[in-house]
């Protein structure tokens, strides 16, 4: 499903991201983990297209996500709050994001409906513009809008971040249904191993930009990692 | 309200009050603009004093040139008619221009700090700067080289303070109508009609501001009573300005978001045009719900009723009826077209990200930029009362604005646009400016004047007009392969702009 060859980023000379080859199978959910400067978001940012590689490519469904914007049809993504038009309204903006996936107001608004819960009755029919929500309901509704138009990739950075426990929780349960239910292929970043390990498969961490660890999660996975972590 | 509720002069005898002055004193030092090597900074102190000292000598010479164009007849009397044209003319460039310097109220407002005096304060000091020190360059050395010397001492002090007067108006009314703009542009507009009736009222001969100019300052100069009137009004501006801070000196008031209740709104009309439609839809959303790009249009649209002025006082020559027809059909598209895509830099990353096609993007852009130019068309046609004239030229602009000059708007905005921060205030805030502002002027002003300028001298004014319309009529009809080529360039620059966007 996603395929990254070479991919590599030099500031300088400083190797922001350097990854020989990661292939990702379709309905994997796949955590990624590391340190602040491991590289984490500017592997999501040279996967998505947002910052130019200084070499390689990432490859979504057989799309050079650098090449052609075929793959922005059947992935949805969620960074940080530069992806939020912030002087629209939750629901103005989730209506945007459905047109660009050519869904009616009507098909959003039901589809968005489902997450009331998810809301906590925080979001939807709130008269506020996007900079007035706090930054967890910001995210709250970045995630949300990257499931707009059913993608079969999902990527999400630190979702997990600035967010209360229980919808920490409702999250975990929601991106479970999303892989039981439609396969759809996860990318996670966290700094929190307990999530990463609880709603993933397969971990990756990253140091200085390579791939030091790539474990599929088991049992012993959190104690491995919280040991790689504290040494 | 008595004068000791002014408390002005009570301002700088607290402590706090000192403190606020040193304040001051180091945010000028320390602002972004001296961030640059000590050579610029000497070289622009250089260019500061020079253009002072010109300004200064224009003063002591304006007196000369005024007898040599008006011989026999006094030139103090001759400025002095003049000089309320120059105010009306200065209350037009400060609104555009001038800072309002108030944002600085916000990080001792939960201090024990007096906030009345805080705001005597902050509007006192709005008295210092460019605009209001200019004028005294030219002003103090024509006062003592012919009042002082050919009327009286005193009557040039006089003369001073009516300036001093007319400028304080001027500096608080801006103020004001700079604050009350993006909360009620009524207001504005309001004051904006009355001047234009003023100087309607002036072309027809019906008042004349240059006689009562005349009749005040030459007053003036003679007796300090003619002061009063000035003085009066401009104390009232102060206390208008000052009423509405205190008013609305709260936390508040300074985030852009008030905490009113928003509707969601559709604009349903668009929804025809699928993703273009919707596009716009965010973006007209964009510059009315953000206080910078909202000033930027309400600006450009009160720049359609320049022509009131502009055609009675400018002439009829075919290269200013050109320029004309560019600022009045143009000016939304040169005003808010100079930042494209800066304007979206708070959410560029999600539009790359996301299923939005770049030909798409542009042509939003295009299709909003062609709305603007035919809207103040169509308003322009009122000018029309000034001559059938008018109406050609402005259409045969407002034909090229649409197929040349905004091409050439969306190619230059895709070199290195700069992050703007949409929720700090406009006005005086260059965030976002970089060289390609300036040189975007000089093929949109002068292109259309040369093209004009090429078929009149071959050919004829007729062929020059027509050329104007063939050329915006072929840009038109290149559409698509602008908006590939353009599509191109976007692709190209998409990292650049976008790591432009995060710094």
């Amino acid at each position: 499903m996603i395929s990254i060859n070479n991919l590599t980023k030099l500031y300088g000379d400083f190797s922001a991201l350097d990854i020989e080859s990661l292939n990702i199978e379709k309905g994997e959910s796949f955590g990624l983990v590391g340190n602040n400067g491991a590289g984490k978001t500017t592997m999501f940012r040279s996967m998505l297209d947002l910052i130019q590689p200084t070499s390689g490519t990432a490859t979504f469904k057989d799309v050079v996500t650098s090449n052609s914007e075929a793959w922005k049809n059947f992935t949805g993504s969620y960074l940080d709050e530069r992806f939020l038009i912030d002087f629209l309204t939750a629901e103005e903006y989730f209506h945007f994001i459905g047109k660009l996936h050519s869904l009616s107001a009507q098909q959003v608004d039901e589809f968005v409906g489902q997450f009331e819960g998810f809301f906590h009755n925080e979001i939807l029919g709130k008269s506020k513009y996007l900079r007035d929500f706090s930054k967890g309901n910001q995210k709250k509704i970045g995630i949300v809008a990257a499931l707009i138009g059913e993608p079969e990739i999902l990527i999400l950075d630190e979702p997990f971040a600035n967010l209360d426990p229980s919808t920490q929780i409702k999250l975990k349960a929601l991106l479970k249904k999303l892989k039981e239910e439609r396969e759809v292929t996860m990318l996670i970043s966290s700094h929190d191993l307990n999530h990463v390990a609880d709603v993933c498969e397969r971990i990756v961490v990253l140091e200085h930009g390579k791939i030091v660890h790539d474990i599929k999660t088991n049992e012993n996975t959190l104690k491995e990692l919280e040991t790689y972590f504290a040494g | 309200m008595s004068l000791t509720t002014l408390g002005l002069n009570l301002i700088y005898t607290t402590p706090e009050m000192i403190e606020l002055v040193k304040h001051s004193w180091k945010e000028f030092f320390r602002s972004s603009v001296w961030q640059k090597s000590a050579f610029v900074n000497f070289l622009m102190g250089l260019l500061f004093l020079y253009l002072a000292l010109n300004f200064a000598f224009l003063g002591y010479v304006a007196g000369d040139i005024l007898l040599k164009i008006f011989p026999g007849e006094s030139p103090i009397t001759n400025l002095n008619y003049g000089l309320l044209y120059y105010f009306l003319i200065d209350i037009f460039l400060r609104f555009y221009m001038q800072p309002i310097p108030v944002l600085s109220l916000i990080p001792y407002l939960h201090l024990p700090v007096n906030k009345k005096k805080m705001i005597h304060f902050t509007l006192v000091k709005s008295l210092a700067n460019v605009f209001n020190t200019s004028i005294f360059i030219m002003a103090i050395p024509f006062a003592i080289g012919w009042i002082a010397k050919y009327e009286s001492s005193s009557g040039a002090w006089f003369w001073i303070f009516a300036l001093f007067a007319f400028n304080g108006i001027n500096n608080f009314l801006s103020i004001y109508l700079k604050r009350v703009l993006a909360e009620k542009p009524q207001i504005v507009l309001g004051f904006g009609g009355l001047i234009a009736s003023l100087i309607a009222l002036d072309y027809f001969d019906i008042v004349k501001i240059g006689e009562f100019s005349r009749l005040l300052f030459d007053g003036a100069i003679y007796n300090a009573v003619w002061l009063l009137g000035p003085l009066a009004i401009m104390g009232l501006t102060y206390l208008i300005v000052y009423k509405f801070y205190a008013k609305n000196a709260y936390l508040e008031n300074f985030e852009d978001s008030k905490k009113k209740n928003i509707k969601s709104t559709n604009i349903s009309f668009l929804n025809r045009f699928e993703q273009i439609g919707k596009l716009i839809e965010v973006e007209l959303k964009l510059i009315w719900r953000n206080k910078r790009s909202k000033s930027v249009a309400i600006v450009s649209f009160l720049f359609v009723f320049y022509g009131f002025i502009l055609y009675p006082t400018g002439g009829q020559n075919a290269f200013s009826l050109i320029l004309f027809g560019l600022i009045i059909t143009g000016m939304f598209m040169l005003n808010y077209g100079q930042f494209l895509i800066s304007w979206e830099s708070g959410y560029f990353d999600g539009l790359l990200a996301r299923n939005v096609q770049l030909s798409d993007y542009i042509s939003a852009k295009f299709y909003l930029f062609t709305a603007s130019v035919v809207a103040a068309f169509i308003f322009s046609l009122i000018y029309a009362y000034f001559g059938w004239k008018i109406v050609l030229f402005n259409a045969a602009v407002a034909v090229f604005n649409i197929g040349v000059t905004s091409w050439i708007v969306l190619y230059t905005a895709t070199f290195n646009p700069k992050k703007i921060d949409l929720s700090k205030s406009s006005f005086m805030n260059y965030q976002g400016t970089g060289a390609q502002q300036f040189i975007l002027m000089i093929p949109v002003m002068g292109l259309p004047v040369f093209l004009y300028g090429l078929f009149y001298l071959i050919v004829g004014e007729t062929a020059g007009l027509i050329s104007l319309f063939v050329a915006g009529g072929i840009g038109i009809l290149l559409t698509k392969t602008f908006n590939k080529l353009l599509t191109e360039r976007l692709r190209e620059q998409r990292y650049k702009i976008a790591s432009n966007f995060r710094e």
